[in-house]
Parts: structure tokens; C-alpha cells; sequence
């Protein structure tokens, strides 16, 4: 019986798997969902507490506020307010050492759920090759690291072997570098 | 529903890209997936932060403690999207390996031997898989045909290597080589880290190579299965695709002993724990300096102290060279050639550039061969920048 509906929940969308979970309980409906997002859950954890054990231990309380907010919440996008509740979960981590400034990591806290759902920014992607204008307009590292990720589609390792950039630097100065290209070009697209 | 499965199948790939794992393609690809994708790219960040202190394999052992893993794991070893997503990597994988055939036949020709050459006990994993014999016999045959540009010592020893392959022999032939078989396999890594097989890749072999004696991992260590080779990672990890369980793999690494060990049906991950082998002469003469007064004729000097030196290490280096270098330069001031160049991911060295120079002719031939020659490994924590000095 169990194998039974365990086996087929590997198939489920996410939706599903919580709509299972809050309608019946289903445990193993809500392993497998935080399962399937363990991994960014945890690389995230690192990303924002700078600390392997500490990120372990948020990713294992995240299962467990996991356990009771799903059955509070309305969700309908399970990825991303699974997404919400590991960076709250992280903030307030850090409020409580206190050791850390907030306004270090304001900026990419205030990424709204909205972002999330952009599909079209894939489509925006194409458009890069008639973006010359916006593209000379960006400061020279942005400009070199977004011509060598979009035009060459070098990966940020061999961006930060070409440019002598750290990773972190790489990947910076694209995400950064693309959202001045957006609004360059929202802005002349009315 | 296609972008929720590709974005699962990215999460279960962030160790793989931290530690380097991935091709530069499978890289980029992911980092555009993370551009769409805010939760990704954070995630992203933490396990390039986890590669950067090491710490990418506690990673491992924190994720099978977390709660949720037991009931996730029964259902994991039989879900069907397990079985899809995996489908999805073994049809891109096998096409990766049908291009690479056509690409390094040639190749192919020159590395069989030397993985043979290798073996210096019969290996009966090369005589009972019979669909690769048959390829790797063909292969051979059209190498020969096309290999009368390839360097001599690598000539020799395909000459040695009848569709049989006769492995002793070769060693017997070549006392150097005899001596020290890790040198030897390190040798044909260069070329068999390109290799390329027709056989399905069914399973993945995953392990750690680490130091018998004191468990510190062993990085750029060769794991060769079959005709492919991979190498370790900086914290000695691997993943090497089996046809057929259970698979026999060979580990070796400069200094080490090479061991064979075997994957059975239902291993997770394997341990290679590799024996300090005694240290030979030649290990002694690695500075280069020392190397020089035993051979006059030729030797190539590191310029720098760094830890960048090629695969398999500098006496092997020097004696590929002074086999097969064949043009000397006509220059009366400068009686070497210096090259610098940078290490690229899969180290191979590129962007080379001539120092001084005897003559175009000999500055050809130094290019060729260190183009041909061994992969590199980098020197932690520098530039992947290398000089090398060829003297005559």
C-alpha cells in the first residue's frame, strides 16, 4: 500500500504532493517534495549563513516548519515560497547572532515572488543579440562578462579564466549587468 | 511540467557543478537555467562557497541525515521519474560518446595501447567484454593506418599491441615504463581522457580516492574502467559510467600504488583507499635540475616553483620530449626554446606563446608536442599559467 503510493509520487508535480500532504496527511508526500529540493535548499542555506553545519541545521528546522506551515498556508507555488520560507528561515537565523548586517544582503532579499514566475525573461534572452545599444551602455565589466555568457555562452568558470574575475565576481556582474539590460530596454520599449 | 522536471534535475547536480564536474556546455546551461531561477542561483552560490573550503563532500553526508531522506529514499530507488530523468542523461551521454568516436579515432589508436601497456597484470576486464574488443581491434586498425605522424614512442607500443594485446611485452620493452607503471598510465591519460566508448553507460560508478594511511583525498588520481579514463577531483572525488556490474575499476596516482577494486551491484559509493608506493629514482629527479645532469641532450625545465606541473610529472614530461623531439633549431644564441601558455578546465594547455626561440622549425615541433603531450594539473590557488624552457 505504501510502496504503492510512495512509487508514484516521484511523478507528482508539486502541487500535488502538497495538495496531498494537507489534504491527507500524507508524509511521505511531503518527503518527497522536500526531497526533491534538498539540495537548493541547503546550497542556499550556505549561500546566505556562510557555514556548512549551520546551513545543515536550518535545512533540517526548514522540514520542520515545512511540516506545520504547509498545513496553515494557502500555496500555490510551492517551489517558490519553499524558496520564501528557507530565506526567512536564514534572516532570521542571522538576526538572532546579530553578527551579521541586514543591509548586506537587502538587495537580493527584496527580489520579489514575482521574478520567480518570468518566464519571458528566457524570451528577453533571445532579444540579446539586437541589444547592442543597451549592451555598449553597461559599465566594462558588466559588458564583458554578459558579451562572453550570452554571445560566446562561456560558462562563468571560463568567464573568470578569461577575465581574471572570481566567480562570485562573474556571476555579479551578469545578474547585475542583466538587470541594467532590462531596464535599458524597457525603457526604450516603452 | 518540462521546466519543473529540468529544474529538479539541475538541484541534483549542484555538487557536480561546484566540484567541476560538468562540461562547460552543462555549466552554462545551468547558470542560464539559474538566471530564470533566483532559488537555483542562491543555491548555486552556497555549494561553489561549499567547493571553495572543501567542504563539498560533508555536503553528502548532511544531506543523507536530513529528515526527510529516508522516506524520499524509498521511493526515489523506484519512482518513475527517477527512471525518465535518468533516461535523459544516458541519451545525452550516449550521443557525447557517438560524436567522440568520430572525433578521436585517432586517438583512440594511440590510447589502447598505452592502457594496455599499462596493465601490468593481465587484465581480464579488456578480454571479456566483446562488443568493445571488436570496436577497439577496428579502431586500432585504422590508427595505424593514419599514425605516421604520431610521436615514436607511441608508435612502438601500438606496434607492440596485437588484437591480443600482449602487455607484458611492452613493459619488458621499455625498462622505464617497466619501472614505474603509474607513470606510465599517467602518460596515456592525456589522450584517454578523451576516450570514447560505444557501450552503453548503465551505471554510475561514484567513489573517493583517498591516501590508505591518513585518508587525505587524492586529487588527479585515474580511475580507468573499460577503455575510459576520468580523473579525481581536488577533493578525490570521481564518477565513471559503467556498461556492465559488476565493473573491475583501475585506480592509480603518481606516487601511488594502482589498485584494483571492484563495484558491485548495490554499492552506493566506494572508498579507494591507494598505498604509497616507494619512492622510485625517478620521483627523485622531479625538481628538473637534477634531471638535467642525468641527460644532457634535452630536458624541459619547469621556470616556475609552482605547483603546475603535467600529468604523470616532470621525468615522464622530459623523457616524452626528448623521444620525440625531433627538430633542434639552428640559432647560435638561443640553444632552447621557452614557452609560455595558460591551463584551460580540462587541462590542456592553451594560449601558447614563444619565448625565445632557436628557429621556427624547432618552435613548431616544442608546440606540437606539448600540444600532444600530457594534461596538465593546476597549481592550486595561482594563476593556471605554466613556462616551460626546452633545452638542448
Amino acid at each position: 500500500m505504501v510502496t504503492n503510493s510512495t512509487r508514484a509520487f516521484a511523478s507528482l508535480e508539486d502541487n500535488e504532493l502538497v495538495a496531498l500532504y494537507k489534504s491527507a496527511a500524507n508524509q511521505d508526500a511531503l518527503a518527497v517534495f522536500y526531497q526533491r529540493y534538498a539540495g537548493l535548499i541547503m546550497g542556499t542555506c550556505v549561500k546566505y549563513l556562510k557555514d556548512a553545519e549551520k546551513a545543515a541545521d536550518a535545512a533540517a528546522d526548514i522540514y520542520t516548519e515545512l511540516v506545520e506551515k504547509l498545513l496553515k498556508y494557502e500555496v500555490d507555488q510551492p517551489k517558490a515560497w519553499l524558496y520564501m520560507l528557507t530565506k526567512n528561515h536564514c534572516l532570521q537565523k542571522l538576526r538572532k547572532e546579530k553578527t551579521h548586517r541586514e543591509t548586506e544582503f537587502s538587495e537580493e532579499f527584496m527580489q520579489s515572488a514575482d521574478d520567480f514566475n518570468l518566464d519571458d525573461i528566457r524570451e528577453k534572452e533571445n532579444l540579446l543579440n539586437t541589444m547592442h545599444d543597451c549592451i555598449e551602455q553597461l559599465r566594462d565589466e558588466q559588458q564583458q562578462t554578459i558579451t562572453l555568457f550570452y554571445l560566446e555562452k562561456k560558462c562563468y568558470q571560463e568567464i573568470a579564466q578569461a577575465t581574471g574575475l572570481e566567480w562570485n565576481q562573474v556571476r555579479s556582474h551578469i545578474q547585475n549587468g542583466r538587470r541594467n539590460l532590462k531596464n535599458c530596454m524597457d525603457n526604450k520599449h516603452g | 511540467m518540462a521546466s519543473q522536471n529540468e529544474h529538479i534535475l539541475w538541484a541534483d547536480k549542484l555538487a557536480d557543478y561546484a566540484a567541476g564536474r560538468l562540461s562547460a556546455a552543462d555549466m552554462h546551461a545551468m547558470e542560464e537555467a539559474a538566471h530564470a531561477d533566483p532559488f537555483l542561483m542562491d543555491a548555486l552560490e552556497g555549494y561553489v562557497i561549499l567547493a571553495q573550503h572543501n567542504k563539498l563532500s560533508d555536503i553528502d553526508k548532511v544531506l543523507a541525515a536530513l529528515p526527510a531522506r529516508e522516506k524520499a529514499l524509498a521511493s526515489t530507488k523506484v519512482i518513475p521519474l527517477f527512471g525518465r530523468r535518468w533516461v535523459q542523461w544516458a541519451a545525452a551521454a550516449s550521443v557525447v560518446l557517438l560524436v567522440g568516436i568520430g572525433l578521436f579515432t585517432q586517438r583512440n589508436a594511440d590510447e589502447v595501447p598505452q592502457i594496455a601497456s599499462a596493465e601490468t597484470q593481465a587484465d581480464p576486464s579488456t578480454a571479456n567484454i566483446n562488443p568493445s574488443s571488436i570496436e577497439a581491434g577496428d579502431s586500432i586498425t585504422i590508427g595505424k593506418e593514419k599514425s605516421a605522424d604520431v610521436p615514436q614512442a607511441i608508435v612502438r607500443n601500438a606496434d607492440n599491441l596485437p588484437r591480443s594485446s600482449r602487455p607484458e611485452k611492452a613493459n619488458t620493452e621499455d625498462p622505464a615504463k617497466a619501472t614505474a607503471p603509474v607513470t606510465l598510465m599517467d602518460e596515456g591519460r592525456a589522450r584517454a581522457m578523451q576516450s570514447a566508448e560505444a557501450l552503453p553507460i548503465l551505471f554510475n560508478v561514484n567513489g573517493k580516492v583517498v591516501d590508505e594511511a591518513n585518508s587525505e583525498p587524492i586529487d588527479n588520481a585515474v580511475i580507468a574502467l573499460g577503455g575510459k579514463e576520468v580523473i579525481s577531483d581536488p577533493i578525490g572525488r570521481f564518477t565513471i559510467g559503467a556498461a556492465a556490474l559488476p565493473a573491475e575499476l583501475k585506480v592509480g596516482a603518481v606516487g601511488y600504488r594502482t589498485k584494483i577494486i571492484t563495484w558491485q551491484e548495490g554499492d552506493n559509493f566506494l572508498q579507494v583507499p591507494l598505498q604509497k608506493a616507494p619512492a622510485t629514482t625517478e620521483e627523485k629527479i622531479v625538481a628538473g635540475l637534477s634531471s638535467r645532469k642525468a641527460d644532457p641532450a634535452l630536458v624541459v625545465i619547469p621556470n616556475d616553483t609552482s605547483t603546475t606541473a603535467p600529468l604523470g610529472g616532470w621525468p615522464a614530461f622530459n623523457t616524452y620530449f626528448k623521444q620525440n623531439m625531433q627538430a633542434k633549431g639552428t640559432s647560435k644564441i638561443y640553444k632552447s626554446v621557452t614557452l609560455s601558455f595558460a591551463i584551460d578546465a580540462a587541462g590542456k594547455p592553451v594560449d601558447i606563446e614563444v619565448g625565445q626561440s632557436p628557429g621556427k622549425e624547432a618552435e613548431a615541433e616544442a608546440i606540437r608536442l606539448l600540444q600532444n603531450g600530457p594534461r596538465w594539473r593546476r597549481g592550486r590557488g595561482e594563476a593556471p599559467m605554466a613556462t616551460i624552457t626546452v633545452k638542448y
